[in-house]
């Protein structure tokens, strides 16, 4: 590396040395900076003043004080929002984790064709939550789609299966779909962390007469829980976020009785398909309320258990 | 390993496999659907075949003209030039940009540094739906609505790729930085000489990432665009599924031309990629 | 060869690709100056039939290219919106389909984003050609801002082997009642797995479209012209609970299609056999899936009582122009040219199978050929005999609310009959619709605007 260093012209400099150096982070920042002050912090503040009024797009704006945020507590639609969002976030990340926990449990092994197997898994998160919609709305058609022939050739029922119009079905139709792209993608932090395992320690307890269960409950799930938390936070926080995925999926709609309105697409549609940004702003704060306090509550609790143990 | 090791390897690998190949069905199904007539299209899950047996396929019912009508009467390549277009120039600044802070707040100390990495953290907490009203509403005042500015310029800050690039360039011995110095070589030189040569992989991470998110993004641009000229693949296809419902095989062409990018550049970017992602989980 | 570019070589390629990108797109935009008159609309068939149009229009408009766009609805309604609340030029001409209307007039009224075409209408004679019931969807207090594209009468298309299989004579049906006799034959399990097969016609469990037809049908609708909620008047309850009856009790004779996409597969599979259908879905039918031919027939809705109204509406397109359009006097041209020729209005119909909304064309001989998508009957005919009973409907700010609302309705209803029996089914109707109603009146209090 060392010999690829240009040899840079020695001229006289006209800023001096020193300043130079002084000034050149400042230099290196700028444009950066810039951005981030006009797209992140101005929005960021405008959008907690917003939050204070109601409006008609950009040109009609009236000053309604805490109207806002008190209509959104008697909201029904909200509050059918803020279920549907926790229902998915529990219900996703409680399937989501042990599953690439397995996958990746398995594919650590020694088994023929184990690389193929990992890219399988992973691929469909390369796939846009947009055309994983639009693949998975031809699969969920009852009686003619994918889905449902594949479960009636393998259990012998399901093939009428309304997934995408029964309001009690809407959401594990998008669990499904969302663990279908997702699930490769914590495999390989799980596989990261799982190489990261000291072999001797393994070895050891094998010598010891320690069985395969016994070896993963004391030594492989407490050296992989960093990487475990980081999974659990990460993914409470995308499935809060929640919306491009049910949107397609259910043709811009908010699917039967509201069983798939998330926050996100509440806050998308009292915003720009009825104009009013100022409750849109409400809503997305509060959002932003329960992220924090979730994660927060997640990073705590995992804490917690780590001293007890 | 014991007998009951093996079997209960074999079981486990098996599942796996099973679990792989309907992971892997829906790709299978999608290209099928894209070589089928709009008849055949639920007439058979998978390739057209002679009554009840399903290798039998009938190959001259496989068309490739669902590809050559998206083309030739739909103008399917506007859309895959402004997503191109769009996409590559964003990863481009997101590199330049994160890359540049990055590298001014790992290898300098200077004033008002602790206030900057603050300030990032906090917005990395932050969803970014709180901000489309607003930044709806600055663009406005800009006059950037429907254009591909719009797009491209507030989505190439990205904090995440910043601190990414800080991660991996903190690793860069500052020997190297003061022997280069010496030689009279500028500040800027040892930024784009130095250390972003000892980068490179993080590059090829930030790359993958930032085109992916760029490529298959939808609620932002369904917001700003206004224009059918200016529209971006997820955009046309989310309303090809409404309008061609009755020709799905060529929607299905569509989303296989789509998800094809994103999928050539992860083979080529693996390694880096996946290196990338793991630094940024251990920061965190 | 790598060393070189410091960056590496993956971004040397991706630049390389934004500046070839980039000089394609740039190129191609500054080649045309001529003045462009923007016509956007949701629906492919439409846009068809003005095709053959636009030469007639340039020719007499020099200077002028037309140029057809075609957005998806939800998506049009969004960038229309979104293009009046920020005052971004957006199409000149649009179509609007009649379940987004409404919260274009939920501003002040200084805002709404469509030219007020009263006077023009009043001025031109035009008015007097429509029906005018079809204006009230697209006015709001008291100004006209489109006109409307069609007049969407509503009859059955039945499959009449189905019905004969099953021993039930089309003409013998005259209310719903008799429908509902009928429709317990017509639904069967063919095969004898104890699941149902075929089901008599095809009706929603999760919107409220069907509803709303057969409430309109009774000269009815979710709001009077003064924005009061009529949800809870006894003749709504009525309807709701005979719909239940039909789609949710335990002998229901009413199933939704699998989805838009299979719809085809499923009527050839005769899983359904009959469909509520305005004569634009008529021609959907024959348009995208030319599959059913011969398969289906026309016949009147039944009535609510004998004698009663035999049709109802159903879905509708408003064309309007946008205040952005520095090309207003222009647009207002082409709005003429589609309404006032008689070679357009039936042009449109061709394709689209839309019966003119101008009462000067319905002489004309097309309207009685015979149609052998539906086995040679005149469907034209058919339709503009219902076309002048079909009732009005009323459009405001909060009808897409409403709409939603009425969604729910529909889904907790159906589920209600199905847990609570069908016993209950006025007590579950009435309940709903007062929820349904407090809701709405909750959110009808928020809009300081008007």
């Amino acid at each position: 590396m060392p010999d690829s260093i240009p040899q840079k012209r020695h001229k006289s400099p006209i800023i001096p040395y020193r300043l130079r150096r002084r000034l050149a982070p400042y230099g290196f920042l700028s444009p950066f900076l810039l951005l981030f002050a006009v797209f992140l912090i101005y929005p960021l503040i405008r959008s907690i003043l917003m939050a204070f009024t109601q409006s008609y797009g950009p040109q009609a704006t009236v000053f309604v004080g805490l109207e806002n945020f008190k209509f959104l507590f008697k909201d029904s639609q909200f509050w059918r929002a803020f279920v549907n969002t926790v229902y998915f976030a529990i219900g996703a990340v409680s399937i989501q984790l042990p599953l690439s926990l397995f996958l990746a449990l398995i594919l650590n092994q020694r088994i023929p064709g184990r690389n193929l197997l990992r890219f399988a898994f992973f691929v469909p998160y390369l796939v846009g939550p947009v055309f994983v919609g639009i693949i998975f709305t031809l699969f969920y058609t009852p009686r003619y789609g994918l889905f449902n022939q594949t479960i009636d050739f393998l259990f012998g029922f399901g093939l009428d299966t309304r997934w995408l119009t029964n309001e009690y079905l809407v959401m594990p139709a998008i669990i499904i779909a969302a663990t279908w792209t997702i699930v490769g993608f914590y495999m390989i932090f799980f596989l990261a962390a799982l190489q990261s395992i000291r072999k001797e320690l393994l070895e050891a307890a094998e010598v010891d007469g320690a069985g395969t269960l016994r070896r993963l409950w004391h030594i492989t799930l407490p050296g992989i829980k960093p990487v475990t938390v980081f999974i659990l936070v990460t993914s409470t926080i995308g499935a809060f976020k929640l919306f491009e995925l049910p949107y397609i999926l259910l043709k811009q709609n908010s699917g039967p009785n509201d069983s798939a309105l998330t926050i996100v697409m509440y806050l998308f549609q009292t915003g720009f398909e009825s104009g009013d940004l100022g409750y849109a702003s409400a809503i997305g704060w509060v959002l932003v309320a329960f992220v924090v306090a979730v994660s927060y509550a997640q990073i705590r609790l995992t804490r917690t258990f780590r001293e007890d143990a | 390993m014991s007998l009951k090791h093996r079997i209960a390897l074999i079981f486990a690998t098996t599942l796996v496999l099973f679990a792989a190949c309907l992971t892997l069905l829906p790709f299978l199904w999608l290209l099928c659907a894209s070589v089928k007539s709009n008849d055949d299209l639920f007439m058979y899950s998978f390739l057209p075949h002679n009554g009840q047996a399903w290798w039998d396929v009938e190959w001259n019912r496989l068309t490739l003209f669902n590809f050559k009508r998206l083309f030739s009467e739909f103008g399917f390549h506007r859309y895959a030039i402004n997503s191109i277009f769009v996409s590559s120039t964003q990863t481009c600044l997101v590199v330049l940009f994160s890359s540049m802070g990055g590298f001014a707040l790992a290898k300098y100390r200077f004033r008002g540094i602790h206030l900057i990495v603050t300030a990032m953290l906090v917005s990395m907490v932050i969803p970014g739906e709180v901000l489309l009203g607003p930044t709806y509403e600055l663009l406005y005042k800009f006059g950037w609505l429907d254009s591909y500015k719009a797009l491209i310029i507030p989505g190439s800050v990205s904090v995440f790729a910043m601190f990414l690039y800080r991660q991996s360039m903190l690793s860069v011995p500052n020997d190297l930085l003061d022997a280069a110095r010496v030689d009279g070589c500028s500040e800027f030189g040892i930024y784009a000489e130095i250390v972003m040569r000892a980068c490179k992989p993080m590059t090829g991470a930030i790359v993958l990432m930032t085109f992916m998110a760029s490529w298959n993004a939808f609620l932002w641009p369904q917001i700003v665009l206004q224009s059918r000229e200016n529209y971006t693949l997820p955009i046309i296809l989310a309303q090809m599924i409404s309008l061609y419902w009755s020709e799905y095989g060529i929607v299905m062409a569509g989303t296989v031309i789509s998800i094809f990018p994103v999928m050539i550049l992860f083979f080529i970017l693996q390694k880096e990629f996946v290196g990338g992602l793991l630094s940024g989980a251990v920061k965190s | 060869m790598d060393e070189r570019f410091p960056f590496g070589t993956i971004l040397l390629v991706f630049m390389l690709t934004a500046l070839a990108s980039g000089l394609t797109l740039f190129d191609r935009e500054s080649t045309d100056d001529s003045r462009v008159l923007t016509v956007a609309s949701f629906a492919k068939i439409h846009l068809l039939s003005y095709e053959p149009l636009l030469q007639q229009f340039e020719a007499e408009h020099p200077g002028v290219k037309v140029k057809l766009e075609l957005v998806e609805s939800r998506a049009l309604t969004q960038r229309v919106f979104s293009s009046f609340m920020s005052g971004v030029p957006g199409p000149d001409v649009v179509e609007i389909e009649i379940t987004h209307i409404g919260r274009f007039f939920s501003g002040p009224l200084e805002s709404i984003g469509f030219v007020d075409l009263t006077d023009r209408l009043h001025q031109s004679g035009l008015y007097d050609e429509f029906v005018p019931a079809k204006f009230q969807a697209w006015s709001n207090r008291g100004r006209i801002f489109g006109l409307p594209r069609d007049i969407s009468p509503v009859a059955l298309l039945y499959q009449p082997e189905a019905f004969a299989e099953s021993g039930i004579d089309p003409q013998s049906i005259e209310t719903w009642d008799d429908f509902y006799e009928a429709g317990k034959k017509l639904t069967r399990d063919l095969d004898g797995d104890g699941l149902i097969d075929q089901y008599a016609i095809e009706l929603s469990d999760t919107i409220s479209d069907d509803f709303h037809i057969l409430l309109l049908q009774r000269g009815l609708d979710y709001f009077t012209p003064e924005y009061k909620p009529r949800l809870e008047e006894d003749i709504f309850i009525d309807t709701l609970a005979m719909y239940l009856k039909m789609a949710a009790g335990p002998d229901r004779i009413g199933a939704p299609l699998p989805n838009l996409v299979a719809s085809a597969q499923a009527i050839r599979d005769r899983y359904i056999v009959s469909h509520l259908g305005a004569d634009w879905r008529l021609g959907g039918f024959r348009m995208e899936t030319p599959a059913l031919a011969g398969l289906l027939r026309l016949m009147p809705l039944p009535a609510w009582e004998p004698g009663g109204r035999r049709t109802s509406t159903w879905g509708g397109t408003m064309m309007g122009i946008c205040k952005s359009s520095p090309m207003q006097k222009e647009a207002w041209d082409f709005l003429k040219m589609i309404y006032t020729s008689r070679e357009a209005l039936l042009t449109t119909y061709r394709y689209t199978a839309l019966t003119p909304p101008a009462r000067f064309t319905w002489d004309a001989p097309e309207f009685d050929q015979p149609d052998p998508f539906i086995g040679g009957q005149k469907s034209g005919r058919f339709f503009i005999k219902l076309a002048p009973d079909v009732p009005a409907r009323v459009k405001n700010p909060f009808s897409y609310m409403a709409d939603q609302t009425m969604h729910q309705v529909i889904v907790r209803s159906c589920r209600r009959v199905h847990e609570e029996g069908y016993d209950r089914v006025r007590i579950i109707a009435a309940e709903e619709l007062h929820r349904a109603a407090k809701h709405i009146e909750q959110r009808m209090e928020r809009n300081p605007f008007l």
